[in-house]
C-alpha cells in the first residue's frame, strides 16, 4: 500500500512539476501513467486527471497572480469561449468521430512544436531598458505602454528575475486568442486535455504575449475549465477519494518545483521545453492515430 | 482606482483565494489520508450524500475527509472567478465585471446540464 500511495504522489509531483512550469493540466502525462502503472481504470483515472489540473492550476495560480507573471484580466476574458468550447464539446462528444479529431489534433501539435522551436515573438517590452538612454525613450514612446494611464485593459505587467528586468506586453489579435480558446475547450471536452497545448502557443505567437506570461495565464484558465467538469464527476460519486487526494498532494509538490524552475529559466528555455513536450505529444497522438 | 492598482488588486485576490484554498483542501486531504491509513474505511459508492460525508468526516471517516477535501479544491476556482468579479465591481471595471459574469453564467450553465445527465 505504501509503495503505491509513494508513486501516485510521485505521479503527481511530476504532473505539477510540468504542468506549472508550462502552462498545461498535467492530465496528458498523468492519466496514462495511472492507467498504465497504477492500474486504474480510465474513468477513474480521468476524474484524478481533473482533479490534478484544478491543483496545478491552483498552486501556480496563486503565485503566478501575486507576481503578475499570470493576467487575471487577460484569463477571464478568455474563460468565456473556454468554458462556451467546453460545453459545445461535452454535448458533441458522442456527435463526431475521435479518429478525425485525433488526427487533426496531431497534425496541429506537429505545426505549433516546430513554430515555437523556429520563432520568438519580439514584443516584450523590457521596463527599464537594459541599455537606457536614447534607446529606452525611444522604446517607451513606440510601445503602447508609456503610462499605466494609457495602457489597454487587458494589457500585463511583470518583473522577470532570471532576464532582471519588468517586462511590460500588449495583447493583440484578441479574436485569434478567443477562437483559440473556444478550439482550447472544445478539444480539452472531446480529447480529455487540458487545452493549454493550444492556449501557450496562440497567447505567445498570435497575441505577442510572452511565454512565461502565457503559460502563467493558461495555468491559471485550465482550473476553471477543469472544475466545471470535476463537478460533474463529484456530483456523480466517480471521483476515487483516496487516490485523488494522493495525486492531488503530488501535484501542489510538485508545482512548488515547476514555479521554481520557471522563475530561474528564460522565456526562450521554457519555450524549447514546451516545443519538446508538444512534439512528444504529437508523437504519442500519432501512435494513436495510426492504431485507429 | 487607476488601472495599475487595479490589476494588482485583483492579481492579489486572486492570489489569496487560490493560496487559500489549496493551503485548506490540501490540510484536509493530508488529514484523510493519514487517517485512512491508520483505520481503513471506505464510503458506499454512487452519488455522494453530502449530510452522510460530512457526518463520516466528523467521525474521521479518511476517505470522506478525503473526498471533503476534493470538493473544497473543486470549488476553488469557481470562488476565484466570483471574488474577481467583485474586485471588478469595486474598482467600476463594468466591462471586465460583465465578462466575469458571463463565465459564472456558463459555468452554472455547465454545471447544471451535468448533474441532469
Amino acid at each position: 500500500m505504501i509503495p503505491r500511495a509513494i508513486g501516485l504522489l510521485a505521479a503527481g509531483a511530476a504532473s505539477g512539476l510540468i504542468g506549472s512550469l508550462l502552462g498545461l493540466g498535467g492530465g496528458i502525462f498523468l492519466i496514462p501513467a495511472l492507467v498504465l502503472a497504477f492500474g486504474v481504470p480510465m474513468h477513474s483515472a480521468v476524474a484524478c486527471g481533473l482533479v490534478a489540473v484544478i491543483a496545478t492550476s491552483s498552486a501556480g495560480g496563486s503565485r503566478n497572480a501575486r507576481f503578475g507573471f499570470a493576467n487575471v484580466r487577460l484569463g477571464m476574458t478568455l474563460e468565456t469561449t473556454t468554458v462556451l468550447g467546453a460545453l459545445a464539446g461535452a454535448l458533441l462528444a458522442h456527435r463526431l468521430p475521435e479518429r478525425a479529431l485525433i488526427g487533426l489534433f496531431t497534425l496541429l501539435q506537429f505545426a505549433v512544436s516546430v513554430v515555437l522551436w523556429r520563432r520568438r515573438y519580439p514584443d516584450a517590452v523590457p521596463f527599464p531598458p537594459a541599455d537606457g538612454g536614447a534607446h529606452g525613450r525611444a522604446a517607451r514612446q513606440g510601445s503602447a505602454l508609456a503610462s499605466p494611464e494609457e495602457r489597454g485593459l487587458l494589457d500585463g505587467e511583470y518583473y522577470d528575475p532570471a532576464a532582471r528586468q519588468t517586462v511590460r506586453y500588449s495583447v493583440r489579435n484578441l479574436p485569434a486568442a478567443l477562437a483559440a480558446s473556444l478550439g482550447a475547450g472544445l478539444m480539452s471536452a472531446l480529447l480529455g486535455v487540458g487545452g493549454g497545448i493550444v492556449k501557450v502557443p496562440a497567447l505567445h505567437l498570435f497575441c505577442a504575449v510572452p511565454m512565461k506570461a502565457a503559460a502563467a495565464t493558461s495555468n491559471l484558465m485550465i482550473g476553471v475549465t477543469a472544475a466545471a467538469s470535476a463537478a460533474v464527476y463529484l456530483g456523480a460519486g466517480r471521483v476515487p477519494a483516496l487516490i485523488s487526494a494522493t495525486v492531488a498532494l503530488g501535484v501542489l509538490a510538485g508545482s512548488q518545483g515547476g514555479l521554481w524552475l520557471s522563475r530561474r529559466m528564460s522565456d526562450a528555455g521554457v519555450r524549447r521545453v514546451f516545443a519538446t513536450v508538444t512534439l512528444i505529444i504529437a508523437l504519442l497522438m500519432l501512435r494513436r492515430f495510426l492504431a485507429g | 482606482m487607476r488601472a495599475e492598482d487595479g490589476r494588482l488588486g485583483e492579481g492579489r485576490m486572486a492570489s489569496r483565494i487560490l493560496g487559500g484554498g489549496i493551503r485548506a483542501s490540501g490540510a484536509i486531504m493530508a488529514a484523510g489520508l493519514i487517517l485512512a491509513a491508520l483505520r481503513p474505511a471506505g464510503l458506499p459508492p454512487g452519488p455522494p450524500d453530502w449530510a452522510f460525508i460530512l457526518r463520516q468526516a466528523a467521525a474521521l471517516n479518511g476517505a470522506a475527509l478525503a473526498l471533503l477535501g476534493i470538493a473544497a479544491l473543486v470549488a476553488t476556482p469557481f470562488l476565484r472567478v466570483a471574488l474577481v468579479a467583485a474586485a471588478f465591481a469595486r474598482g467600476r471595471q463594468w466591462r471586465l465585471l460583465a465578462v466575469a459574469l458571463c463565465v459564472l453564467g456558463l459555468l452554472a450553465v455547465g454545471v447544471a446540464l451535468g448533474w441532469r445527465r
